[in-house]
């Protein structure tokens, strides 16, 4: 049996589920609170010791890393293929996946983390959140988790964050010039793993994500909001917010998309 | 055709050159010189999209028929997978994904730690007292490569960074000599990329942090079985560098959730 912990499907946690989805896999779902702090619990650290979201186990072995499950699932289970059979393909699937995770989605979460998770967690029990920083494992996460929950990302990081948003943006509008996909003709993981990242940039950061700035970008994040699998996989969630973007996301078609 | 542009067999060049050799596959060596900026200059073709927006900061190049591949671990899985000779990839899903997991870990954690010290103690020694060219500087698109070449100028590494970066080597070191008790390389019984990434960036940690590799036997034995390699020998000692363990340039980000 294939267990997915996850929390919204959107960023980290959509990855494992979309990709399940995507090849026709059965897994059970978990959901995790990540805004009650479920991640951090004792029941889930036995499951995940690390006390991060999303997780994924199979045949009793955790399966690390979200980009990376995907690989797990295109290789142990049967269905269509999510990496590229040619090698300059795949190799630009992991370029693109490693401009994703480490490039433009540090600055899409800090972002999303100062106007939505902040503020909805302080509005919480002062010393409750305190205790819930305290439990987390990975002195990164408890890092970061205190900088979102007390609002101390500095106007500079903003700035930051917003300018390598602008300039990333256009770098895949560029890439998606010649290619209907990411890595080439075929969509991939690095379709899959960059669509779950920045889906909600039109919304959250018109001012870089927009029809006429970038026709490719937004015709890509809207043809693979149409796949059956990420309306599927959309579903899934229970926050009203991020099924809200979605569907401002399809209902914002352009004259670029037809 | 196929033509690697490289430096110094040290850190990410060393990568490919050791997988090259390891397969015996033929390709056109072209060495740079890295520090007089060639990289930037006509020795090497125009830039792809890609290729300009290295993540991996200085790092090789690999052209195949027009095609411009860079980021060390990747380029090694594109070699791998296009080329015969014995694999280095493993075909089970689960080391597989303890392979791109540590792939991961050492593009963000390892690498960064690794080049912050490098560039203190061995690149900033070289460019006291000169300034960085402003031609060259123009021609870098990433800010934060641009930024890690003037704090190399400026030989500015603040205490914390150093801190920072010699306690995520003990991570890596305390990760590798982990593995390391279940087999004799990092996913097992099997030589795999895993250990040629983490051996070319752990080859220099004798010299940067001698006090943080002591009293690691697994990981000494480790090093010497895989230095002790003919393909490993013959990469070690291309071009004749003096102690090519010495030669840094700036590396990719460290990560920006720490």
């Amino acid at each position: 049996m294939l267990d997915i912990y996850h929390w919204e499907p959107n960023a980290n946690s959509g990855k494992p589920l979309l990709a399940a989805l995507e090849k026709g896999v059965e897994f059970q779902s978990h959901y995790i609170d990540m805004l009650a702090f479920d991640q951090h619990k004792p029941d889930y650290l036995v499951i995940n010791p690390a006390g991060t979201i999303p997780a994924m186990v199979h045949n009793a072995t955790l399966i690390f890393e979200s980009t990376y499950m995907i690989d797990y699932i295109d290789m142990a289970f049967e269905g269509p293929a999510l990496r590229p059979a040619d090698p300059y393909e795949l190799w630009r699937m992991r370029w693109w996946c490693r401009f994703f995770d480490q490039y433009v989605g540090p600055a899409t979460s800090q972002l999303g983390w100062s106007s939505f998770v902040g503020p909805m967690v302080r509005e919480r029990d002062e010393e409750e959140l305190k205790a819930a920083i305290e439990r987390i494992p990975l002195k990164e996460r408890r890092m970061a988790w205190s900088k979102a929950i007390y609002g101390t990302f500095t106007e500079e990081e903003l700035a930051e964050s917003r300018a390598r948003l602008m300039s990333g943006i256009a770098q895949i509008d560029e890439a998606l010039t010649d290619h209907d996909a990411i890595a080439g003709d075929q969509f991939s993981i690095a379709d899959l793993a960059g669509f779950m990242m920045l889906f909600g940039l039109p919304v959250m950061f018109p001012e870089a994500a927009n029809d006429e700035r970038t026709p490719n970008f937004m015709s890509w994040l809207r043809r693979t909001a149409r796949r059956p699998s990420v309306q599927e996989g959309l579903s899934i969630g229970k926050n009203p917010r991020f099924a809200q973007r979605f569907q401002e996301l399809l209902n914002g078609e352009g004259i670029s998309d037809a | 055709m196929l033509e690697l542009y490289h430096w110094a067999p040290n850190g990410p060049w060393l990568k490919p050159l050791i997988v090259i050799a390891e397969k015996q596959i033929d390709c056109t060596l072209r060495p740079i010189d890295v520090l007089a900026f060639e990289q930037y200059g006509d020795k090497v073709p125009p830039r792809s999209l890609e290729t300009r927006l290295n993540q991996e900061g200085e790092g090789p190049l690999l052209v195949q028929d027009g095609k411009q591949l860079t980021e060390s671990f990747f380029l090694c899985e594109f070699l791998d997978s296009a080329f015969d000779g014995p694999a280095l990839r493993p075909t089970n899903p689960v080391a597989f994904n303890r392979m791109l997991a540590w792939a991961r870990f050492s593009n963000e954690i390892f690498m960064p730690s690794a080049n912050t010290l490098g560039c203190r103690q061995f690149l900033a020694p070289q460019l006291a007292g000169k300034t960085m060219p402003v031609d060259v500087l123009g021609k870098i698109e990433l800010s934060f490569v641009r930024e890690a070449w003037q704090r190399a100028y400026a030989n500015d590494f603040p205490p914390a960074m150093i801190d920072d970066s010699r306690r995520k080597i003990t991570l890596a070191l305390d990760r590798i000599e982990k593995a390391l008790i279940d087999g004799p390389y990092l996913l097992g019984k099997d030589y795999s990329l895993a250990d040629v990434d983490a051996f070319s960036i752990s080859r220099s940690l004798p010299v940067l942090a001698p006090d943080l590799v002591k009293g690691r036997p697994l990981w000494a034995d480790w090093m010497a079985r895989i230095e002790a390699r003919p393909a490993v020998q013959a990469s070690l000692q291309i071009d004749g560098w003096y102690q090519p363990e010495n030669v840094f340039a700036p590396g990719p980000e460290h990560s920006r959730w720490g």
